[in-house]
């Protein structure tokens, strides 16, 4: 036996190198499942706090990691409002001053008109997959999908904000049903749920989004797709500053 | 003009039942706001004075988007005066009626206690194909980059005291754009003007390097040469942005002396979303020569004189304190005339198309030993549709 314990660590090694490059891919197809290499979408979002609530409703498109655009279609207020990100940099468009404005990339990670969501988790940049090691913690049942608990830890050299996100991928068709948020003190700050599994354009993707700060009772922002298309044909050249102003 | 204005709204009137549609791709699209403000102003110099002011504002903004070149925009305000304000000035009209190359306003109501005025301060016909886009009409060209001060806005300079209203009167113009790329295009744009030394003519060339956004124009601008250039962009979480614009008259140019109006800028976004924006201006034409007569909301400024006075700074604060409400502070401070102007502000959101907003602008100054002090407050409530 002692003999064949290198062998056998060297098994586990492997076998946990597997796990984890398993539980990467599954990530990986999650969140490809819900981006896509392109979409367009059309978007409620509906901030509730105790007392209140907000609704914005948007039309976006997005390629890949490097593009997104967003145009508000209400409240009238803010109707042609609209968001250009290429890269890093971030623009607004304010058509009642007909002005293109500049916007620091740090805004990124903050809320997103004053929702629940920020920025980067409407983007959804994939740094869940390369910033995060991840593990397979176990099985659950969640809309009667049998689901992976996953485990993401930071890299250590990673600049995310999360200490620790768990989610729950769906076995059979790769849907990120639930994640839960912690912070580097191991807190829970945010849970998302996904529900509402319909069939948009051939695909299958909870259209609905809820995102609850754990101790803010009363508080959360719902995300509805009323509409989205995946993987559509999108130059580059559409995420411009003339179309930012021009796309309806 | 009066029955044109009437025409145009009769016309225009009944597209306001498309909208039910609310089909985002309608052709015809129909939005606007109305606002009740009400202001009390209390100078002081020679004796305290309080004035109070009313004003109903409704703004209607009318598209119709032809097809995929064509654009009709037509945008208009109707505006009621009433109260002391209007009675205590000897002439409210010229704080209130303007116009560019045509005549596009009317006054339907003058009497010693309310006065009555519509203006169509957009009306153009824009056509763009592929990478070109040429626009005639009344239009806003707002080449402006920073929040306070914009030399490079040749056209139609901001002052960022008239708070209510922003979206500023238009110019006649042709404006002619060429986009070369995602971040950069250049374009050319000329004022029709009576004469050559009341018009504005000029380029200016957009584009991104390092992250950044620059601009370079060239041009005349009411009776001088005008050169400018403008940046904004991001070092870290640090925003740097500025403008700056030399202006020469065009006659007798070697015995004339020039100006320049420059303005640079630094933002920071704090995690917790206080944004917080510090800017100076340097005005060579200014003189310090403010009167106090009237308020500096109304006070008339061009790219080439954006201030009274010569030195200025600004370090203003924002904070989303719930998303309902916005506070914000700003404070102005000129050390040539000692001049201290402090803007403080509150936006509540009373629904999804309802706000309200309470701010004030107090300013103070000592010129010629004479104290100027000027208060005013502001409160509106403005309903989009």
């Amino acid at each position: 036996m002692k003999k064949n314990l290198p062998l056998f660590c060297l098994f586990l090694l492997a076998s946990a190198f597997l796990q984890a490059q398993d539980a990467g891919e599954i990530v990986k197809k999650a969140l490809d499942n819900f981006r896509g290499k392109s979409s367009k979408s059309t978007i409620t979002m509906k901030i509730i706090r105790p007392g209140w609530s907000r609704e914005i409703r948007m039309k976006a498109w997005s390629k890949g990691d490097k593009y997104s655009l967003i145009k508000i279609l209400a409240p009238a207020r803010d109707k042609g409002v609209a968001y250009l990100k290429v890269g890093k940099e971030i623009w607004n468009w304010q058509p009642s001053i007909e002005r293109t404005i500049k916007l620091p990339p740090s805004m990124m990670g903050q809320s997103w008109m004053g929702s629940d969501f920020t920025n980067d988790d409407l983007v959804r940049e994939s740094s869940e997959v390369r910033d995060y090691t991840h593990r397979i913690i176990g099985s659950d049942t969640l809309q009667g999908r049998e689901c992976w608990k996953i485990e993401l830890i930071p890299k250590e050299d990673a600049a995310v904000v999360w200490g620790k996100i768990i989610m729950w991928i769906s076995k059979k068709d790769y849907l990120e049903l639930r994640a839960e948020f912690y912070d580097e003190d191991g807190t829970l700050v945010n849970i998302m749920k996904a529900s509402d599994i319909k069939n948009m354009h051939g695909r299958i993707i909870p259209v609905r989004l809820e995102m609850i700060p754990a101790d803010k009772p009363g508080q959360k922002t719902v995300i509805v797709y009323e509409d989205i298309v995946f993987d559509i044909p999108i130059p580059d050249s559409f995420f411009s500053l003339q179309n930012m102003k021009k796309v309806r | 003009m009066k029955n044109v204005i009437r025409l145009l709204v009769l016309l225009l009137l009944p597209f306001s039942s498309l909208r039910a549609q609310d089909s985002s791709l309608s052709k015809w699209s129909f939005g606007g706001y109305v606002k009740d403000l009400r202001s009390i102003a209390i100078s002081s110099g020679n004796g305290s004075d309080m004035v109070v002011g009313n004003q109903i504002h409704n703004r209607l903004n009318i598209r119709f988007e032809a097809d995929s070149n064509w654009t009709f925009a037509l945008e208009l305000r109707n505006r009621l005066f009433y109260g002391e304000s209007i009675k205590a000035s000897p002439d409210p009209l010229a704080f209130i009626d303007y116009n560019d190359y045509f005549d596009l306003s009317t006054v339907w109501l003058k009497k010693p206690y309310a006065i009555g005025h519509s203006v169509v301060d957009r009306a153009y016909i824009d056509y763009h194909r592929g990478n070109f886009e040429a626009r005639i009409g009344r239009q806003r060209i707002n080449w402006g980059i920073s929040s306070f001060w914009n030399p490079n806005d040749l056209f139609n300079a901001f002052n960022f005291l008239d708070w209510d209203y922003e979206e500023r009167q238009g110019s006649d113009a042709i404006r002619l754009q060429y986009y070369s790329g995602f971040a950069s295009h250049v374009e050319l744009a000329a004022r029709m003007s009576r004469s050559l030394d009341s018009s504005v003519v000029a380029a200016l060339w957009r584009f991104n390097h390092w992250n950044f956004d620059w601009q370079l124009l060239a041009g005349i601008a009411r009776g001088d040469m005008a050169l400018g250039a403008g940046w904004t962009g991001y070092i870290g979480p640090v925003g740097l942005n500025g403008e700056a614009a030399y202006f020469h008259p065009y006659r007798n140019f070697p015995d004339s002396s020039g100006s320049l109006s420059l303005t640079a800028g630094l933002s920071y976004l704090f995690p917790s979303n206080l944004y917080i924006n510090y800017a100076f201006l340097y005005s060579s034409p200014g003189k310090n020569d403010f009167t106090g007569v009237s308020p500096l909301r109304f006070m008339d400024i061009s790219a080439k004189k954006l201030s009274p006075f010569k030195y200025n700074m600004i370090l203003q604060g924002m904070f989303p304190a719930t998303p309902l409400i916005n506070i914000n502070a700003g404070l102005l401070y000129s050390p040539g005339s000692n001049a201290f102007i402090f803007f403080p502000g509150i936006t509540f959101s009373l629904s999804d198309n309802m706000d309200f907003d309470l701010l004030g602008q107090f300013m103070t100054l000592k010129l010629n030993g004479l104290n100027i002090n000027q208060e005013i407050i502001y409160t509106r409530l403005k309903w989009s549709f």
